[in-house]
């Protein structure tokens, strides 16, 4: 695989670069696994016996609130949003990248114009139009402001992904007379579906992450994950092994999906961020 | 001219519910915050339903503020000690270190950087905060060593948040470096090891010219997205202590939310946006000027 090592200090550097980032994430782990008294030692031992004691707790919900909902409610809006970036992006990719017209480049600059906004400046319209159309706390609303703050990510991979189906393939589709429908899906989708789940992946990710929208946003019915863990972190701070092992099963769906998006996210990142 | 009329026809019915979308939840919040920015709107009260064009009271308020002026000079150095220095500077180092070395480290050491970039921001700021708070295993290790602890987040919360966004962000450019560093031709870098250069020359001289368009992209897209920072910062620090780390979005949530205050609020968010504008700027003109 490797063709001429390279400088040999800098291997070593880079193992001590990925032991230093790797630490608070086993600090996390190792701690959440711990009884309290044990968690109380820092840094954790390793020594110490492994329990499941801490999730027991989380999920027993021995603070009187189940974690349950704000889970179920990050799924709903991070599957729901992911569903309708796919439905929406993946046409407007298609219609970017394999039938552009003059001034495209215009309609993807405004895409990713869009991605070039801190969000954080549309927060207080956002809260404004949500409070005065009845929606705050509402699992939908969050739905659909996740897939739009998506959107132009999405649409932006989704169209270097799309770039790779090669030309010739859908011009002799369109010669043997096949429909749109057939086309998509038998020359465009098994060159372009690993990049289209990637993109799900990175949505996923980005939505279930998200917090300052979903704190202003909901309450009591619509929290989730993330808000869940804020106030959790406040209310049982003093139980680290508790609060890691919280910590820990919030982070296990986006680790998951990161892993599995990994050479992909390279390149859609390049593909879209370098070019 | 007709047949492109004809082509933006069949264009709209892909295109056109992603930009209402965006124009709904994006563009259009934004360009609402442009209006209100110049109002007295606030989130309850009279002025809640009736809002007063205010002209520029709210700017003329804002600037005069040593509040505001405080966390413009915070987020300003929030974005170059953590995007600018930090995150490009360690992903570019990471990449180059990572370069040509085995599939192993490759594999491993990346999945550990960009295990941190997709822990949701919550976690990573409790994270941090065990490390670097009174008992934390910072001190712990510096008692070990037998140095004095401190409690970092009050001695240095800037310091901290600037550090958590490092370990968070990272990846990013880690992964654009990575992908730009693979397409510099290897016959350029061969050349110049031939001519004696050093590791260092060849990537300074050699490496660096090549991959400029990436680096100043890179740079814009890790300072839009740290100067939009909040959550990692809210939950680190609140903005506190003493507003040591009230960048401009949390001075803006503490004004809208906490006071009620959305035009003064939304002319803050203003402010935000005009200074990523002037980052822009400054890295495209920088790629326009330089060779």
């Amino acid at each position: 695989m490797t063709t001429k090592q390279a400088w040999r200090p800098w291997g070593v550097l880079a193992w001590f670069a990925g032991i230093l980032f790797v630490l608070p994430v086993l600090w996390m782990v190792l701690t959440s696994l711990h009884s309290e008294s044990d968690a109380a030692t820092n840094p954790p031992s390793i020594a110490a016996k492994l329990t499941f004691q801490g999730y027991a707790e989380f999920f027993g919900a021995t603070t009187g609130v189940s974690p349950w909902p704000p889970l179920l409610n990050s799924a709903s809006a991070s599957i729901g949003s992911t569903v309708l970036v796919l439905l929406l992006s993946v046409p407007a990719a298609y219609a970017l990248s394999i039938k552009p017209v003059r001034k495209w480049s215009d309609v993807l600059f405004f895409f990713l114009s869009t991605k070039m906004l801190p969000v954080v400046a549309g927060i207080l319209p956002i809260y404004l139009v949500a409070q005065y159309t009845g929606m705050l706390d509402n699992i939908w609303f969050l739905i659909l402001l996740y897939t739009s703050m998506n959107l132009p990510i999405a649409v932006w991979l989704m169209r270097s992904f799309l770039a790779e189906v090669p030309k010739e393939m859908l011009e002799a589709a369109a010669i043997d007379g096949a429909s749109l429908v057939t086309t998509l899906r038998k020359v465009v989708a098994p060159v372009a579906m690993p990049g289209i789940a990637a993109t799900s992946l990175i949505c996923f990710i980005f939505s279930w992450n998200e917090l300052l929208f979903a704190r202003v946003l909901t309450g009591v019915v619509a929290g989730t994950a993330p808000v869940f863990l804020t106030s959790f972190v406040t209310s049982q701070g003093l139980f680290l092994a508790k609060v890691c092992a919280a910590a820990t099963v919030i982070s296990l769906p986006v680790l998951v999906a990161g892993f599995t998006a990994q050479d992909k996210l390279v390149q859609g990142l390049s593909l879209g961020a370098v070019k | 001219m007709a047949r492109n009329g004809k082509r933006v026809l069949a264009w709209l019915p892909p295109m056109a519910p992603s930009v209402v979308l965006l124009g709904l939840f994006v563009v259009g919040p934004i360009a609402w915050c442009l209006y209100a920015a110049f109002t007295n709107t606030a989130l309850t009260g009279i002025a809640a339903r009736r809002p007063q064009f205010v002209g520029l009271d709210n700017f003329k308020n804002l600037f005069t503020s040593a509040d505001v002026g405080a966390s413009l000079w915070l987020t300003v150095l929030f974005v170059l000690g953590s995007a600018v220095v930090g995150q490009n500077g360690a992903g570019m180092l990471l990449a180059v270190f990572m370069q040509r070395r085995s599939r192993v480290l490759r594999g491993i050491v990346g999945t550990i950087v960009v295990a941190a970039w997709v822990l949701p921001e919550v976690v990573a700021a409790f994270a941090v905060y065990a490390f670097l708070n009174t008992n934390g295993t910072l001190n712990e290790v510096l008692g070990a060593l037998g140095l004095g602890g401190q409690n970092w987040l009050y001695t240095a919360p800037l310091f901290a948040v600037v550090l958590a966004n490092i370990w968070r962000g990272t990846a990013f450019s880690m992964l654009v470096y990575q992908a730009a560093l693979s397409e510099v031709p290897s016959d350029l870098t061969e050349a110049a090891e031939v001519d004696g250069a050093g590791p260092v020359r060849r990537f300074w001289h050699v490496v660096l010219p090549v991959i400029r368009r990436t680096v100043v992209t890179n740079l814009m897209l890790i300072t839009l997205q740290t100067l939009g920072v909040f959550a990692l910062i809210f939950v680190l620090t609140a903005g506190g202590p003493d507003n040591k780390t009230r960048t401009l979005p949390l001075l803006m949530y503490e004004q809208a939310f906490k006071f009620g205050q959305i035009g003064y609020g939304t002319a803050i968010a203003v402010v935000l946006l005009a200074l990523g504008a002037v980052f822009s700027l400054v890295y495209i003109r920088s790629l326009k000027t330089e060779v």
